[in-house]
């Protein structure tokens, strides 16, 4: 069974839906039958792969543990110590270091299902035990939001106090209607982009052979094929978040229509793309600025988003394409600053139409580019 | 205006690199493009300095510092 891919997934689903459904209009709260569903969908989703099965439930069990001692350590002893710090992100970050390097190590059956999003999810709360901005954790309702079914697989990848903020309340009726009828709008919108969309890019692909002209083919038809299956299933997933009453931030929003490389990370896989802003790239700022090390600030940002997307392209893989990917949109990020800072007709034309529309134009090329060399087809 | 609105709209004029944000105080900035990932670090961590209170990077939404009327609001809420 795959993960929104196969029918029994999705029987399973609308099984899962009917008792959500049920409880939420009538007033009730879903979460426990949230829960129960989380760890039936789960058990569906791996009980034929049991190396898997064993490896996610020992991770859970491991963050679990982890989050627990560290909320312990805050809480008896402060938030000063940054080895104490340091060392609990390693340690969630381990379970993934460790997968993704037996990968290229020639041993792919360390991986199992979602490890790359739910180490997220896990070092966020860690990380904002440490910053304060965290001092309880409840533990079912943690486990809820590490392993929240529908966007196990590949995200999208919630905050925690956003999550508990909707677990705090409970629909009326009305507004759980509301998030029912938002859902199913997604879920359709994902079943089209996903089975209809990415289905024809991708049958596309298979017909193109080598030389410049078919790699320019490829270019536009694996970067569309990818956004219509990660868009698709992203959609698919929030809507079904929605009638467990959970409000799953989006992922994309109308991407190609970005207007710089700036705009474009606040409009694909946005989650990923704030979630490295907020726990990698500030935190890096912060650390340059405070201990001084470069002295000119805009220069600081440059370092630090070139680094931080660089860290972001070796996340999808270790293969040198996915590093080159996230280096060139570092580089891009940095360049578009300078170009927004420096350039005397961008501040007086940025407003102006035709300007806008160039600037579409050249960015979505610049993207497609991009996804060129995610494809590996240039380096390989 | 007491010294801490002084400093926090000198710090708003540094970030955005300009004095005219605080003539349009309700302006969001990040959406006139004044206020990016990097200005929004910047005016944390200053805020940070000036107030004495050291604000993590997720500690607010950005709405909370979207405008300057918010920024100085925020950094009287600091205080």
């Amino acid at each position: 069974m795959i993960a929104f891919g196969s029918l029994e997934f999705f029987l399973l689903l609308a099984l899962m839906c009917l008792p959500a459904l049920a409880l939420g209009l009538a007033g009730r709260r879903i979460q426990w039958w949230g829960m129960a569903s989380t760890v039936i969908v789960l058990g569906a989703l791996l009980w034929d792969t049991p190396r898997q099965l064993a490896l996610f439930l020992a991770f859970v069990v491991g963050q679990f543990v982890l989050v627990r001692l560290h909320l312990w350590w805050v809480t008896t002893r402060g938030r000063e110590a940054a080895w104490e710090r340091r060392l609990v992100v390693a340690l969630a970050l381990l379970p993934m270091a460790l997968v993704k390097l037996a990968g290229v190590a020639g041993h792919p059956h360390l991986t199992f299902l979602g490890v790359s999003y739910l180490s997220f999810r896990a070092i966020q709360v860690i990380l904002e035990i440490s910053d304060g901005l965290i001092t309880r954790v409840r533990s079912l309702d943690y486990l809820y939001f590490l392993t929240f079914f529908p966007s196990v697989a590949s995200g999208p990848i919630d905050r925690s106090r956003r999550f508990d903020q909707d677990l705090a309340s409970v629909p009326t009726p009305a507004e759980y209607g509301a998030m029912v009828l938002k859902g199913i709008r997604f879920v359709a919108l994902g079943a089209i982009y996903k089975f209809v969309g990415a289905a024809i890019f991708a049958r596309g692909l298979g017909t193109l052979g080598t030389g410049f002209v078919e790699t320019w083919k490829y270019m536009y038809v694996y970067g569309l094929d990818l956004f219509f299956d990660f868009a698709g299933y992203s959609l698919m997933a929030v809507g079904v978040s929605y009638f467990f009453a959970i409000r799953t931030p989006v992922n994309f929003r109308m991407p190609f229509l970005s207007e710089s490389i700036k705009d474009f990370w606040n409009r694909w896989h946005i989650t990923l793309s704030f979630w490295f802003r907020d726990y990698i790239y500030s935190r890096m700022v912060m650390a340059i600025f405070k201990r001084k090390l470069i002295s000119d600030r805009a220069r600081a940002g440059h370092v630090a988003v070139i680094a931080n997307m660089g860290i972001m392209g070796i996340w999808h893989g270790t293969g040198i394409n996915f590093l080159l990917y996230g280096l060139y949109h570092g580089v891009l990020l940095a360049l578009t600053d300078v170009y927004e800072r420096r350039v005397g007709w961008h501040k007086r034309l940025k407003n102006v139409l035709w300007y806008r529309l160039v600037m579409i134009a050249v960015t979505f090329h610049l993207v497609m580019f991009s996804f060129l060399i995610f494809s590996g087809r240039l380096t390989s | 205006m007491t010294d801490l609105d002084t400093q926090v709209d000198e710090l708003i004029t540094r970030v955005c690199g300009t004095a005219e944000v605080l003539d349009e105080p309700d302006l969001d900035l990040f959406e006139a493009g004044v206020l990016d990932s990097l200005g929004a670090v910047e005016l944390l961590v200053e805020l940070g300095e000036i107030t004495g209170v050291h604000v993590a990077p997720t500690e607010a939404d950005r709405e909370e510092f979207s405008s300057v009327t918010r920024i100085r609001e925020f950094a009287r809420s600091l205080q």
